[in-house]
């Protein structure tokens, strides 16, 4: 048994151990379990592993392993079966085991590395976890994306796993220039997004236009919209994770060119005598670089100093006892320097970005339990500034964390996890313009949290989760907080285990906000955290479903779900502050959201994609601090994101021809709400030295009922197509992409014009028929 | 506000090519627009003041032909038993400066005005607006009167005092009750010939405003922080003038300077509301059958000259501001 024990984790696993329900024993039942290495010393997840009746070779019981090659198989009738493991990229493993009453074997298998062909790699590998998903987990909606699954989307000029998200069920978006998005009546800043279990905090280029993801770098991204478990927390809507590619330890290279920026990555190992010299059996890391060039290409034309630059870094080792130790850095900029550029009338100099790191360390322990180790700080800032009228606009938000997890299979048929974490978070926010401070905002946290949940499969029609997750917060200024979050989820098979209805609920907390508003198309993140200033945002959160497989071979997947959610301490910018009182700038709301999302999947076939239909209702409750009066109305309006349906149909063929490989997205929309103007009037600026109005300040609107106007519909076709053209050397894949194949003119925003007479309507529009080509390399 | 600004500018160049077409919509809604100010304007020496209010009547953009706005009875009331009722004028000039441009139309508007002294009301005190217009419409508004506030440091004769050439000052009062923000504006005389000898081709007046925000920002330095909101709207020419005059008043101009203690009222129109693309969006301090603002301030004021010693000269206003 490879089991590696310190001192580290034992003290560790005890004060886990505390955080746990009394569990029992249980009854001892005949079991198979196991880990799946590979013969370089790595533990291999999302294996596939069979169980077969020795006597007449039918399939007994199908399982994957996690994500550290654990396995187990409990109430298996004695007797002789027939044990296969496979996985994409190792031989194949068979062998026989005897099965006495009463007995647990522990395996472990070694699988050996075999070279083979790419195509439908990563189709299968995902299919394969979500069986395996649907099989485990009770109450999360879970989607993943993986990183040919993102390639092969329509895209805008770059391949980005956050705008990939935008087709899967429950998520909505509100704008093309943003890649920003909404789930389940959630606003933006309660989506938590982590780059290997760091959160990203603005994970935005050039206002939201695209994510800082490099999809070089990205195993896969998925998005839990509901129903997760215990262990989340830190926002209440949406949980995406992007996972790095950290290579398989040989030199390679990939590269792309786009219209936007080249990238490249590489990947290697370290040389093996330095990974002997420290105890590591396997090691493996990546490298990856971006930079956009609009400010060459465009300089012939025209200086526009703007580029964005990406790095990014991922190390994995793995010790010769199975230990994993990873880490992953990534910094990012975007800068825009007008300050230089001829007579421009607005020098403006603005720097942006993000900057993570983060590692963790992994101990497998016996029986399938792990122990994970991880500390990481993430931090956004942001410095614009009109140089020449010494005004500033500043922000920052950093988080650093420190947090352990404990998993255990006391039982055959239940999984037990426990975690702890210290997080502590700052902000500072400032604007200032001609020696005058307009708002200036600061302050800082302590959030401790610990939880505790518990999966158990009482039978093979069952499964059934339960937790508690504890959030204490203590700001520099205000009350501190302590929230009880129970989470809770049934699952009952049906059809043979093929299909499952289900139904989870919870409540989820989180203590920080982001101010930006979300009627600009483009914008960065403003952080706020809870506090004197600011109350935490509490959501109760219920849903039921049923979902299943069918066809040979899983060869279709669908989920219908339906939800409901409220939301308590959501803010929204107090548009008459008092400037007198610097805790006013922000009201503090409460809102709800309800729905459906229907989503089917076709994994296998010629053609496979999905299609998504997702229904919305939701609205939100705020002072109205637009009226004037004096305390302010409460106004209930439906927020932008309110979109009542949104269909999404996501369609990858590889073509007969030249073995091109196409894809499609298909989007409708029903309209977002605006506050439409009922009139304008001109606006005057006063002139008190003179006792007199003067012009020259626009026209303000008479405004509708906020929201009360929707746009029209939305719909979009985009289509791509992918050739990957196999050299001596390598790869080569040119891709054509065109956004909005028919010029669809969807309405970003509209212009009243109530000036002339008669009076006009104009506006803008989302992103029109907008083709682009790149070419990737790999080597 | 400055991510606002570069979003929008962004968009706007991220949108080319994406215009939608232009459709005609049905008339807008005739709103009246109320634009109410109160000001009491407080003496140098013993603080008595005097009043001026000033009244925009104007209305969402119309048809022309539409009504105007005269014949509205408009009235401003105190605490007490006072009132004081807006008078009519015969030009709206005489409440908003005439446009060059021609790009603004005052028909249908009306201009009504108001001046006393000593003021009916005073500093503290809540006031009540009541407009009762031509067509019956009755709009409504209140506002409390920031409290009284002093210059400190300030030496001056009658008014007036003199600032070395080039050189900065920085005024500095005491904090006015209830005020949410203190207006600084100026208007600046001379610079034609001031700033000729540096190439600098001037208008010779200049209008330039400069804000302290809250009770407790009792600050401001001359000429330097004023003029950044109209640096974006200037021209050029002036955007030249407004860097030389970081450094000082040029030697032979001269100032008009008003401190403004303003209301809540003042501040909720000046800064807007949420985002809207078709027009800025104000908070309202008039309410009922239309919109507008009623705000109220307390001023002093000051005229300052740039000049080097001399005989007849007001005295210096106090030693000058230097930037670290």
């Amino acid at each position: 048994m490879r089991l590696q024990t310190c001192s580290l984790s034992a003290v560790l696993t005890a004060v886990l151990l505390s955080l746990t329900l009394p569990l029992g024993a249980g009854a001892q039942s005949s079991a198979i379990s196991g880990r799946v290495w590979s013969d370089d010393g790595l533990l291999l997840g999302v294996a596939g592993v069979r169980l077969f009746s020795a006597a007449d070779s039918t399939r007994q019981r199908v399982a994957d392993t996690d994500r550290l090659g654990f396995f187990a198989f409990s109430d298996v009738a004695p007797g002789a079966y027939v044990l296969t493991v496979t996985r994409i990229g190792y031989a194949g493993y068979r062998g026989e085991v005897e099965v006495a009453t009463g007995t647990r074997l522990e395996l472990d298998i070694t699988l050996v590395a075999q070279p083979i062909a790419l195509e439908g790699i990563s189709v299968e590998a995902e299919r394969s976890r979500a069986r395996a998903r649907f099989e485990e987990s009770a109450g999360a909606t879970v989607q993943e994306i993986s990183r040919a699954a993102m390639k092969a989307l329509p895209i805008l000029v770059e391949t980005d796993p956050i705008r990939a998200v935008e087709v899967l069920p429950g998520v909505n978006t509100v704008s093309d220039f943003s890649a920003a998005f909404n789930v389940r009546g959630g606003s933006a800043d309660q989506n938590l997004i982590l780059l290997d279990d760091i959160p990203i905090f603005n994970p935005f280029h050039l206002g939201g236009l695209f994510s800082v993801f490099n999809a070089d770098m990205v195993q896969r991204a998925e998005l839990r919209a509901g129903g997760f478990p215990a262990e989340y927390g830190g926002r209440v809507s949406s949980v995406l994770t992007v996972e790095t590619d950290v290579g398989d330890g040989k030199i390679s290279v990939d590269a792309g060119i786009s219209l936007l920026a080249s990238r490249v990555a590489v990947d290697g190992s370290l040389p093996k005598r330095a990974a002997d010299a420290v105890g590591f059996a396997n090691t493996r890391w990546r490298l990856s670089g971006r930079r956009s060039y609009f400010d060459v290409l465009a300089k012939p034309w025209f200086n526009f100093p703007y580029h964005l630059t990406d790095l990014q870094a991922a190390f994995e080792a793995w010790t010769k006892g199975g230990n994993r130790l990873r880490f992953t850095g990534y910094t990012g900029r975007d800068a825009l320097d007008l300050s230089d550029v001829g007579d421009n009338p607005l020098p403006i100099e603005w720097a942006w970005g993000n900057d993570a790191v983060g590692g963790s360390w992994t101990n497998p322990m016996r029986a399938g339990g792990s122990m994970d180790v991880r500390a990481y700080f993430s931090r956004f800032t942001s410095d614009f500034e009109f140089v020449e009228t010494e005004s500033r606009f500043a922000t920052a938000v950093q988080e650093a964390s420190v947090q352990a997890d404990l998993e255990q299979r006391p039982t055959g048929r239940t999984r037990w996890k426990s975690g702890i974490a210290a997080k502590r978070l700052a902000y500072d926010n400032r604007i200032e313009a001609g020696g005058t401070v307009f708002n200036e905002s600061a302050g800082s946290g302590w959030e401790a949290a610990a939880y505790s949940q518990i999966h158990w499969d009482p039978n093979s029609r069952w499964l059934v989760e339960g937790g508690l997750r504890v959030d204490h917060w203590r700001p520099d200024r205000g009350d501190s907080e302590t929230t009880l979050s129970p989470r809770f989820a049934f699952k009952r098979f049906i059809r043979d285990r093929n299909a499952a209805v289900r139904l989870a609920g919870g409540r989820y907390s989180q203590f920080l906000h982001s101010l930006r508003d979300e009627e600009l198309p483009l914008g960065i993140d403003v952080w706020v955290l809870a506090g004197v200033r600011a109350p935490r945002v509490v959501s109760d959160q219920l849903q039921l479903g049923l979902e299943s497989f069918f066809g040979a071979g899983d060869e279709w997947y669908a989920s219908l779900e339906a939800y409901y959610r409220t939301f308590d301490g959501v803010i929204s910018v107090n548009a008459a502050d008092d400037p007198n009182d610097d805790l006013d700038d922000l009201v503090a709301g409460d809102g709800w959201s309800s729905g459906v999302d229907f989503f089917l999947r076709r994994d296998r076939g010629a053609t496979t994609g999905w299609i998504t239909v997702s229904f919305l209702k939701t609205e939100r409750t705020f002072p109205d601090t637009r009226s004037g009066l004096d305390p302010p109305p409460g106004l209930t309006y439906p927020p932008i994101f309110d979109r009542r349906l949104d269909v999404d149909l996501v369609l990858r063929r590889s073509l007969n021809w030249w073995g091109v490989e196409a894809g499609m997205r298909a989007n409708f929309g029903t309209g977002i709400p605006y506050t439409r103007p009922l009139g304008q009037f001109d606006v005057y600026r006063r002139r008190v030295v003179d006792g007199v109005l003067d012009y020259n300040n626009g026209s303000a609107v008479a405004l509708g009922p906020r929201n009360g106007s929707r746009y029209p519909a939305r719909h979009r076709l985009d289509v791509s197509i992918r050739k990957t053209i196999e050299k001596e050397w390598g790869r080569v894949t040119p891709y054509l992409s065109v956004i909005d194949v028919y010029n669809r003119k969807n309405v970003l925003f509209y212009f009243y014009d109530f000036e002339p007479d008669p009076p006009t309507r104009s506006g803008v529009s989302m992103i029109p028929f907008l083709p682009t080509l790149g070419v990737e390399v790999s080597f | 506000m400055a991510g606002r600004a570069i979003a929008i500018v962004a968009v706007s160049l991220l949108a080319a090519g994406c215009e939608l077409t232009e459709v005609e919509v049905e008339l807008p809604e005739d709103v009246i627009v109320a634009e109410t100010q109160v000001v009491l304007t407080l003496d140098h020496d013993d603080d008595e003041a005097s009043l001026t209010a000033w009244a925009l009547l104007h209305r969402t953009y119309q048809p022309e032909g539409a009504a105007s706005l005269s014949g509205a009875v408009i009235t401003v009331s105190g605490e007490g038993q006072e009132t004081v009722r807006l008078v009519e004028q015969d030009s709206v000039d005489l409440c908003v400066l005439p446009d060059t441009t021609e790009d603004f139309s005052t028909e249908g508007a009306a201009c009504y005005r108001a001046e006393a002294t000593p003021a009916p009301f005073t500093p503290g005190e809540v006031l009540s607006l009541h407009i009762r217009a031509a067509d019956g419409r009755v709009l409504t508004g209140t506002s409390l009167v920031p409290g009284a506030f002093s210059m400190t440091g300030l030496t001056q004769e009658d008014g007036h005092c003199r600032l070395q050439p080039d050189t900065n000052y920085r005024f500095q009062w005491t904090p006015s009750d209830d005020s949410w923000a203190y207006v600084v504006d100026a208007r600046l005389e001379g610079l034609t010939a001031a700033l000729a000898s540096r190439g600098i081709n001037a208008p010779d007046t200049l209008y330039m405003v400069g804000v302290s925000i809250g009770r407790e920002d009792t600050d401001i330095v001359f000429p330097r922080n004023l003029g950044v909101f109209d640096f974006f709207d200037s021209d050029e020419d002036e955007r030249e003038v407004i860097r030389a005059l970081r450094r000082g008043l040029p030697e032979g101009s001269r100032a008009a300077v008003a401190i403004t203690a303003v209301d809540r009222n003042w501040v909720n129109w000046a800064r807007g509301g949420n985002f809207n693309p078709s027009g800025q969006v104000r908070i309202p301090s008039v309410f009922g059958e239309g919109t507008g603002l009623f705000g109220t301030a307390i001023q002093r004021r000051v005229w300052i000259t740039s000049s080097v010693d001399g005989e007849g000269e007001p005295p210096l206003c106090g030693p000058r501001y230097l930037a670290f």
